[in-house]
């Protein structure tokens, strides 16, 4: 152990000096915390802003989604069972067909068959969309 | 090509002059909306001079068949 005599003045002095080095340290240890948080506190604002924006755009589309499919289905449940007529039309995609309905018999390519009407194109060009409901016979011609 | 319901397709047709066949006749015109199950045309009656319109609602599960003629 070393001993050192120090003056009155001298060992005033140290203490202050000391004194004055612990102030500085909690000071900037305060301001680095206070920089810290701050700025931690912003990416957290910035990032859970951008997550509620993702998930409200993202349930918005879900929510549209749905209820289409919904109101599909519920479209389709609600038709009456074309599945025979449909799966026979099918089959003639392509072909010359005669299909008549009550107010008159058309004829002409079955260009498609879809959910609930059937497209007809005549050799000039005219088209016909015909109702699935409304088709009483058809016939391959 | 074509959209599932025919609803949806006559909506990509509105402006298009159609003859709609109905179980008791024939409606000519041109498509203006499509709301629902419910379609509106601007019916044309007459020919020549004479020739006025009339916006006509149509209930799309009566109609028979819809026919675009080409365009000349």
């Amino acid at each position: 152990m070393i001993i050192l005599a120090i003056s009155n003045e001298a060992r005033a002095a140290l203490l202050n000096l000391l004194g004055s080095l612990q102030q500085n340290l909690t000071s900037t240890t305060t301001n680095i915390l206070n920089t810290t948080t701050t700025a931690t506190t912003e990416i957290l604002d910035t990032t859970t802003a951008a997550t509620n924006e993702i998930l409200n755009t993202t349930t918005t589309a879900t929510t549209n989604l749905l209820n289409n499919t919904l109101i599909n289905l519920l479209r389709l449940r609600l038709l009456p069972n074309l599945s025979n007529l449909r799966n026979d039309l099918t089959n003639r995609i392509n072909q010359t067909v005669q299909l008549s309905t009550e107010y008159d018999t058309l004829s002409g390519v079955l260009l498609a068959v879809l959910s609930d009407y059937v497209v007809l194109v005549e050799s000039d060009g005219t088209m016909h969309f015909v109702n699935l409901t409304k088709i009483e016979t058809v016939a391959s011609l | 090509m074509f959209e599932s319901f025919l609803e949806a397709e006559l909506t990509k047709r509105i402006g298009t002059p159609v003859e709609i066949a109905l179980s008791d006749g024939l409606v000519e015109g041109i498509i203006t909306s499509v709301t629902g199950n419910l379609l509106t045309i601007l019916q044309t009656v007459g020919y020549g001079y004479g020739t006025t319109t009339t916006p006509l609602t149509i209930s799309i599960p009566a109609i028979n068949f819809v026919t675009f003629s080409p365009v000349v």
